[in-house]
């Protein structure tokens, strides 16, 4: 029984003893697990919520590879949808030096790369992965799938999957190379927009990049395509243009022509809708390649680096001509425009009432302002003359006049309004900015000696863009049009999300005075200074301008600004030759044929219709007749009777074919090939020069030697020289075969 | 005092005892009720004796009734065979329990043939939209490379100085005046054909007459 208590008892103590313990146990192995636990929390809570963006950031790149793929730009496309510009895919190509075993495998990565991409040498690729501690050396960027083939065949064979890496990129493409370069522009290596419209509409071009992230595995190798996500880059918007390539192509050629002509240092143009602004054309030239802008082409600039000695210097004075050639001098550079501007003093004249085309003046040969003379271009005076035979002569005394009559007050603000005095806010980029008594005269500071320099263009300066705009305004009723080159945007599926409507800025003179001023100018090139503008069948309106550079000491700028058909013009047409260094540098002699031709080219090309004087019927060429199958004697016969010469070749009694065929035109007094023999040889022969003679010399003489030619110029002026030949002269050329010869007259175009 | 679980002053042990006759269940019965509990019958129970002085309290036994050797073989045996037939039979959660496990696995399968079918599939399609890209960009290349082949100065170039070909004259383009609108000329004189046809009618008539 005692045992029996005892034991009891000492189950109870020994119960209380192990229940204590446990409870003490139990409370140290929750402490020690709060504690523990309780400080990962907090390490935890530190990790994740207050550094989670830093070691997030480090884990992503520690863990995943993200390469951005390039989105393609949008296209460029011409006012005819024709492809200016357009990405494609291509491929980047990089080399990661931290791989580089030794020397021997870096040689071979630099040598190899070299022979694929040809226009790297083996010494440029290897200085670039020289620095062992980088990891990503970008190679080549717009790799071809060519050259990217090759890459990564070269690279599979020479097991260098870890050192070279290809990657995805964008290429653009500039289908027409040279065609409107400095309004298109380039992009540079990172697809951004450098010059041109592809720089002013960079944002909209760009599109949205797309991501590669890839999962990277401990030794930063990337790992298969199983853990890679990709994110497709969206193509940029696209832009069409209002530039037409056929007048394009049109004012480019001639302005080249120009250049080489002259020996001008460079030579711009425009052309635009008078009705819209819409600019249908604009070049410079010297131009350069889109697809290599840095290549200079223009054998005169590469002449003169050629003479600098110093490879320091020749990089420098490269570069600088480089951004030189790049440079869209129609928007940029400003020219003091001479006589064209006084198409705006009459303008304003007329406008004002302070003269009607019936006031007279009578030039001679000079007139005195503020105490210092003035001089007309013919210092010998032109008379008794009107306003319409003012400007037809160009005289510098009677706009002097007119310009004093307008005052201050009311030339600067035609001035002002005509847009002189402010950006026309043409939507390409770096366009010139008028700054007041710098590139003209402030209001504040304009007096009698200003306002009578200003009224015949001289002693200020206005962008070719400016010019143009203010002489589409004359020739559209007076309405001054916002200028503009891109016409729509597309988006990524050809759809509208954008379209310039015409803005009229301001009506700054009226309908009536803009008809008189432009017939005024169509005298202008009927029998003036512009006369070299002329083009049968088409009435062209325009002003030729001649000033002397303030810049340069001895050099001059030609130019002539026109619009055409004078009686519903539609387009205007600037042409500035800046320093020729021919015999003449009139713009009459030298800008005024240029924009003829092309004034011609682009009404034919816009189907207006040519509508022929009696006058001008009279001096058009004539169609050829048809003698094949007559007897020689019959068609010589005939052909004489008609005035026209006749040629035979071969022995033969009969003709069996002539040249030029029947209905094809030539010149009066031409000369017709008749061919005797099915079988004839020998009936090419030499073009002879039919460059420096009047109409009838060079008719008679291409006739002598067998060839026709096609008379394009001034033909309406007796005293008209030849200056160019289609076909050069020591050419082989089929007989009877039509030689275009142009004209131009020397005499009456000084201005 | 309790009961110690000593059973040595528990004499009723070494008294004869009746060994209970296990009741008999149709097999209708067993498969009645969940779990089949198998009731035993105790009809022929010993008779109860008189307990006696309590010293100690003793564990109560029931009477075993003793049974003949074969009797209880197959009392044995039919036990077996019933604990086998109560053994076969799954129970139903069970069963569901199985059936949706088979369906889930069944389906993790199709999804696994899914997935590495769709993996499959996604790699061609990836492949293909490789190829499609490298396509669309010699595509414009090429297009780049033949714009700029048959750019306008070499086209005339090319007509000009190797065909010959010359621009077309005014006098080779005809001009059409459509600002009056599209106008319909009917050709032939359509009043000489009615008189004709009334001078034949005439005739014809006149002809009759004759």
């Amino acid at each position: 029984m005692l045992d029996s208590l005892f034991c009891d008892y000492a189950r109870c103590v020994m119960a209380r003893v192990n229940s204590n313990l446990k409870k003490r146990c139990l409370s140290g192995i929750a402490f020690i697990l709060v504690l523990g636990f309780g400080l990962d929390i907090v390490r935890l809570f530190y990790f994740q919520v207050i550094k989670a963006d830093e070691y997030r950031t480090a884990a992503e790149a520690q863990q995943l590879s993200d390469t951005v793929i390039s989105a393609d730009r949008g296209v460029i496309y011409d006012a005819n949808m024709n492809v200016l510009a357009e990405s494609a895919s291509a491929w980047l190509v990089y080399v990661n030096p931290s791989k580089i075993k030794d020397d021997a495998q870096a040689a071979l990565v630099a040598d190899g790369l070299s022979k694929i991409f040809t226009d790297m040498t083996v010494e440029s690729i290897a200085k670039k992965i020289s620095n062992r501690d980088y990891s990503y050396v970008k190679i080549k960027g717009g790799v071809e799938y060519g050259s990217k083939t090759a890459v990564a065949e070269f690279r599979s064979k020479n097991e260098l999957g870890e050192i070279i890496g290809i990657d995805p990129d964008t290429k653009r493409y500039y289908p027409f190379n040279n065609f409107a370069s400095t309004i298109i522009g380039m992009t540079n290596s990172e697809n951004n927009g450098r010059a041109g419209l592809e720089l002013m509409y960079n944002d909209t071009l760009t599109g949205t990049p797309g991501r590669i992230i890839t999962a990277k595995d401990a030794q930063s190798g990337l790992m298969s395509s199983n853990y890679e996500t990709k994110f497709d880059a969206e193509q940029g918007t696209s832009l069409v243009l209002t530039i037409d390539k056929t007048i394009q192509y049109a004012l480019e050629k001639g302005l080249s022509q120009a250049v080489v002509d002259n020996e001008a240092e460079s030579a711009y143009g425009i052309v635009m809708d008078v009705k819209t602004g819409a600019i249908l054309a604009m070049a410079t030239m010297p131009d350069y390649d889109l697809n290599v802008p840095s290549v200079i082409t223009d054998k005169k600039t590469l002449a003169e680096l050629a003479k600098i000695k110093d490879p320091d210097e020749y990089d420098v004075a490269y570069n600088n001509e480089v951004f030189l050639m790049w440079r869209n001098k129609a928007i940029s550079d400003t020219y003091e425009p001479g006589s064209v501007f006084k198409i705006f003093t009459a303008a304003a004249g007329l406008e004002e009432g302070v003269v009607t085309p019936q006031s007279t003046y009578n030039c001679t040969g000079s007139i005195k302002v503020a105490e210092n003379i003035i001089h007309c271009h013919d210092t010998s005076g032109h008379g008794m003359q009107d306003l319409s035979e003012g400007l037809t002569n160009s005289c510098n005394p009677f706009f002097i006049t007119i310009g004093q009559k307008l005052d201050t007050e009311r030339f600067y603000k035609y001035f002002e309004a005509f847009g002189f005095t402010e950006e026309t806010g043409i939507d390409l980029p770096a366009e010139a900015e008028p700054a007041a008594d710098i590139t003209y005269h402030s209001k504040d500071k304009m007096g009698i000696a200003q306002v009578s320099s200003s009224a015949f263009g001289q002693t200020f300066q206005v962008s070719a863009i400016q010019m143009i705009t203010a002489v589409s305004a004359v020739a559209n009723g007076g309405k001054l049009m916002q200028p503009y080159v891109v016409a729509k945007k597309l988006d990524q599926d050809g759809n509208t999300v954008f379209e310039m409507t015409p803005t009229v800025r301001r009506q700054v003179v009226s309908e009536s005075t803009s008809k008189t001023v432009v017939s005024m100018m169509e005298k202008v090139v009927a029998e003036g200074t512009g006369k070299n503008a002329y083009i049968p069948g088409y009435r062209v309106a325009g002003k030729t301008g001649t000033s002397e550079k303030l810049t340069v000491d001895g050099e001059y700028i030609a130019s002539f600004v026109g619009c055409a058909p004078a009686d519903d013009p539609r387009i205007a047409v600037l042409i500035v030759i800046d320093e020729p260094q021919g015999a003449s540098h009139g713009g009459g002699a030298i800008a005024a044929p240029v924009a003829g031709s092309i004034i011609e080219q682009t009404l034919k090309y816009m189907n207006v219709e040519p509508v022929y004087t009696d006058e001008e019927l009279s001096k058009i060429n004539a169609s050829a007749p048809d003698v094949v199958d007559m007897s020689v004697s019959a068609a010589k016969s005939a052909l004489t009777n008609q005035g026209f010469t006749a040629r035979v070749v071969g022995k033969g009694d009969k003709v069996i074919s002539q040249y030029p065929i029947k209905g094809q035109s030539i010149p009066l007094n031409g000369v017709v090939i008749l061919y005797t023999e099915t079988d004839n040889k020998n009936t090419t022969s030499t073009v002879p020069n039919l460059i420096g003679l009047s109409i009838s010399q060079a008719n008679e003489k291409a006739v002598n030697s067998g060839y026709n030619i096609k008379i394009s110029g001034a033909s309406l002026d007796s005293e008209v020289v030849s200056y160019r030949q289609s076909v050069d002269e020591g050419a082989k050329a089929e007989l009877g075969s039509t030689i275009t010869v142009y004209f131009k007259t020397t005499t009456g175009v000084e201005d | 005092m309790a009961y110690r679980g000593s059973e040595a002053y528990d004499f009723s042990l070494f008294e004869p005892q009746v060994i209970e006759q296990p009741a008999r269940v149709s097999k209708s019965a067993k498969n009645t009720g969940k779990g089949a509990q198998v009731k035993r019958a105790s009809a022929n129970a010993a008779p109860q004796r008189k307990p006696a002085p309590q010293r100690k309290a003793a564990p109560q036994r029931k009477p075993v009734q003793r049974k003949s050797n074969v009797a209880q073989f197959v009392d044995n045996y039919q036990q077996t065979v019933d604990r086998k037939a109560s053994s076969a039979v799954i129970p139903a959660p069970i069963k569901k329990a199985m059936m949706f496990a088979c369906f889930c696995f069944a389906m993790l399968t199709v999804l696994l043939v899914m997935q590495t079918r769709c993996d499959t599939l996604m790699s061609e399609i990836a492949g293909v939209q490789r190829e499609i890209e490298i396509a669309e960009g010699e595509n414009v290349r090429l297009n780049a490379e033949l714009s700029s082949m048959i750019s306008s100065d070499k086209i005339e170039n090319y007509a000009e100085n190797v065909l010959g070909m010359v621009k077309a004259e005014s006098y080779q383009i005809s001009y059409i005046d459509l600002s009056e609108g599209d106008e319909i000329v009917v050709s032939g004189d359509k009043t000489t054909e009615q008189t004709t046809d009334i001078a034949t009618k005439l005739k014809a008539l006149f002809a009759y007459i004759d």
